[in-house]
């Protein structure tokens, strides 16, 4: 009995211990490490999005998340300063849509030199460590917006056509309106003149000399209606400024035919300063990106169509590949996340109402 | 009483531990079957639902890769049609099948429609160029399809990511639950374990007791046994000589039968009344003391000695002596009685008549018969004027 129940008790020991040690291991979990999320300003539906993606990707993955943004597009002295904060807080990584894409790249280097991968989102910035940059294909975006403007030109037998950019020298806003701009020459045979050549972009580097003979050839050679680009003004991406543009464009060519708004806020402006003025219908607006303001603007007939980015797609996968950055994983360093192109004929499609609403977004019916 | 309530709570607390440790096994035993059921569910589960979103992943890739084919003009373009139809209809398949794989979380499933969504819209995109597939140019495809692959495949690995980790969440919840039922199970065996060794220690306890009770008893038996002897030893002994009196001559001939023939001897005082009367009983007395003592003095072992009346002495003598040697102490003894003896002031003798005899047992079956067998042999050498030995 007793050598039974010495190895009893043995056993019972050995296997309160195993039992504590394993209890013990599973208690111990360590506090979640933090990746921080730099956008480029604040109070805007597109960003709204980004960041639903990256909370989704921040629950999937386990992390904490740490968000901010200055206060508009034009701080980038604060947007430097929130990458040094995001330093000094020792993040695990750095998630940013760069406002500039140069400036940044000392406080980048301070990062990457702190071990902390650097993912850009939405736009690109010249910093040579960022591992990678998910972003729409703003040259494919301006392409598909420019494609579908000239169908809408031809409809109207050719037209006017005014550009009311979002930030001069940004990256998205040379692409959008380069791809824009070769889809209407190249496709339509639109003519550049009526802009000035130091502000003439074009996607695929044609020169203004050849964008204005390609122009003519297409026109010629199709049989195309006459469509030209008259102007091509930035406002900062700030909304009040996009619609003192929009005032002016509309003043100086009462019988424009369309106006190109190149993000959120240009597209809000434009839309606000054309039902001001009551054109509505009258002029065509072709937007950029999807919030609340432009679904209501597109189904009151003031919007004909609006490139629809994935701020949510880009966020998430932000917060994915950076998780994937850390556990050093390999990751791909350019996703397109692609763009869509919405207009009252697919407005309710799941697609691109899994777009336009990612939150509300909940069963695809199979 | 107190005793019986330590024996019982030993006994109640052996149960206890007994009761215990069968419940331990057996709730062990069901718990492991369990734990290796519910875990190989979630691994199968888990298996399945990422088995069916590879095979989704997979074709997907391979209709972006015939729609490829198709834009670059590398291959018939029908036939590659034809193949992507096949690919989207086996989408469709695993779908199915992935949705009848139970146990998938809410994340996993949202993020999984999100997937099927993109796939959709990439199939929408297909077929909307189906019946001219020349329109389905590289600016198409780069601008406006390839990117839902992208990102329906990112969102696939990303449903395949979370199932993983959703089902290794759920193991560990699994482990720790097992682990912490095992810590109870083992708590139990603890107690089982010290009802047990209480039960030892109670059991110990009453063992003590009883061996004290036993100790008690023995000792108890053995002061009786001294008691017992001593009544005994008072009641077969003769007072005044101290030899073995008639009772105890009774009690040990039935020993010395049993062993077969034997050699005995017995004497009597001549005139013993006459002598008391002339000297006095406690000359007499002392005259039985003093020849009692010569007697035991010359006998030593070879014989048992009696004194089964007053006057009159039994000697048994030993087996290991033969009839001569016998009957020689026989006669030593005799020459004994004739002899003078100092009393106090005076000097003293008186004779006896003896008898030696074989004696066998069928002839005299117990103490009475061979005594008057004897007293029958005294009376008559008496009457022939006594001091003398005869042998019968």
């Amino acid at each position: 009995m007793i050598p039974i129940r010495k190895s009893l008790k043995k056993a019972a020991a050995g296997a309160l211990a195993l039992s504590m040690m394993v209890l013990g291991g599973c208690s111990a979990s360590s506090s979640k490490d933090t990746i921080a999320v730099i956008v480029k300003s604040q109070g805007s539906a597109y960003w709204d999005y980004l960041r639903l993606g990256v909370n989704d990707a921040a629950g999937e993955t386990g992390y904490d998340i740490y968000y901010d943004a200055p206060p508009t597009e034009a701080d980038i002295d604060i947007q430097e300063q929130l990458v040094l904060d995001a330093i000094g807080k020792k993040v695990k990584a750095i998630v940013i849509a760069p406002i500039d894409a140069d400036s940044l790249n000392d406080e980048l280097a301070q990062a990457d030199a702190a071990g902390i991968p650097v993912v850009c989102v939405d736009s690109d910035c010249s910093f040579e460590q960022k591992r990678a940059f998910i972003s729409s294909n703003n040259l494919n975006a301006g392409s598909i917006e420019g494609r579908n403007a000239g169908e809408l030109l031809l409809k109207r037998n050719g037209g006017t056509v005014a550009i009311v950019g979002h930030t001069k020298g940004a990256g998205n806003a040379i692409g959008r309106i380069g791809g824009f701009v070769d889809a209407l020459v190249l496709g339509y045979g639109a003519d550049v003149s009526g802009i000035t050549e130091d502000n003439f972009i074009s996607g695929s580097g044609m020169t203004y000399a050849d964008a204005i003979a390609k122009g003519k050839e297409v026109r010629q050679a199709n049989g195309y209606p006459e469509i030209k680009i008259v102007g091509l003004e930035y406002c900062d991406a700030k909304q009040d400024i996009a619609m003192q543009n929009t005032e002016a464009f509309l003043t100086q060519y009462p019988d424009l035919t369309m106006l190109f708004a190149t993000n959120q806020q240009t597209t809000t402006g434009a839309c606000q300063k054309v039902n001001e003025m009551g054109m509505k219908g009258k002029v065509l607006i072709m937007g950029f990106d999807s919030g609340e303001d432009q679904i209501n603007a597109m189904t009151t007939g003031t919007l004909q169509g609006l490139i629809a980015q994935s701020p949510y797609n880009m966020g998430y996968l932000g917060v994915r590949y950076a998780h994937k950055c850390i556990n050093g994983e390999k990751i791909p360093s350019l996703v397109d996340t692609g763009v869509t192109y919405v207009d009252l004929t697919n407005l309710n499609d799941p697609e691109v109402q899994l777009l336009l609403n990612p939150q509300t977004f909940e069963n695809y019916d199979n | 009483m107190a005793k019986k309530n330590t024996k019982s709570s030993g006994r109640g607390m052996l149960v206890v531990g007994a009761v215990l440790l069968a419940v331990v096994t057996i709730f062990s035993i069901i718990l492991i079957s369990l734990y290796h059921n519910r875990s190989n569910g979630t691994t199968t589960n888990a298996e399945k639902a990422t088995q069916h979103l590879h095979q989704i992943n997979d074709e997907l890739a391979m209709i972006n890769r015939n729609v490829l084919m198709i834009v670059s003009d590398a291959g018939n373009k029908e036939e590659l049609a034809k193949s992507i139809d096949n690919s989207f209809a086996n989408i469709e398949y695993f779908k199915e099948q992935y949705s009848q794989v139970p146990d998938r979380s809410e994340r996993e499933l949202y993020r999984y429609e999100q997937a099927v969504t993109f796939i959709s819209a990439y199939q929408k995109k297909f077929d909307s160029r189906r019946n001219n597939l020349d329109a389905l140019d590289i600016d198409l495809y780069l601008q406006e399809i390839h990117p839902l692959q992208t990102t329906a495949s990112e969102m696939l690995n990303a449903t395949i990511d979370i199932n993983s980790e959703h089902s290794q969440q759920q193991l560990a919840g699994l482990s720790t639950l097992f682990n912490l039922i095992r810590v109870i199970m083992v708590l139990i065996l603890i107690a089982g374990e010290i009802a047990i060794w209480f039960a030892s220690k109670a059991t110990d306890k009453q063992n003590e007791a009883l061996r004290k009770r036993e100790a008690e008893v023995e000792e108890f038996k053995s002061k009786l046994a001294v008691s017992r002897r001593k009544t005994a030893d008072v009641a077969l002994t003769n007072i005044l000589t101290g030899l073995k009196n008639r009772y105890a001559l009774a009690d040990e001939y039935d020993q010395k039968t049993e062993a077969g023939p034997f050699n005995a001897a017995v004497f009597n005082i001549d005139n013993m009344r006459a002598f008391n009367e002339s000297f006095g009983y406690n000359i007499g007395d002392e005259f039985l003391n003093v020849v009692t003592e010569t007697i035991r003095e010359k006998v030593g072992n070879r014989a048992d000695i009696y004194s089964y009346t007053g006057d009159g002495f039994c000697l048994i003598f030993d087996s290991a002596e033969t009839d001569g040697s016998a009957y020689e102490l026989a006669e030593e003894v005799f020459g004994i009685f004739g002899k003078d003896y100092s009393i106090g002031n005076l000097m003293v003798n008186q004779t006896a008549t003896g008898v030696f005899i074989h004696v066998f047992p069928s002839e005299a079956g117990n103490s009475d018969e061979f005594l008057m067998k004897t007293d029958a042999i005294l009376r008559n050498a008496k009457n022939q004027g006594g001091n003398r030995l005869v042998r019968a």
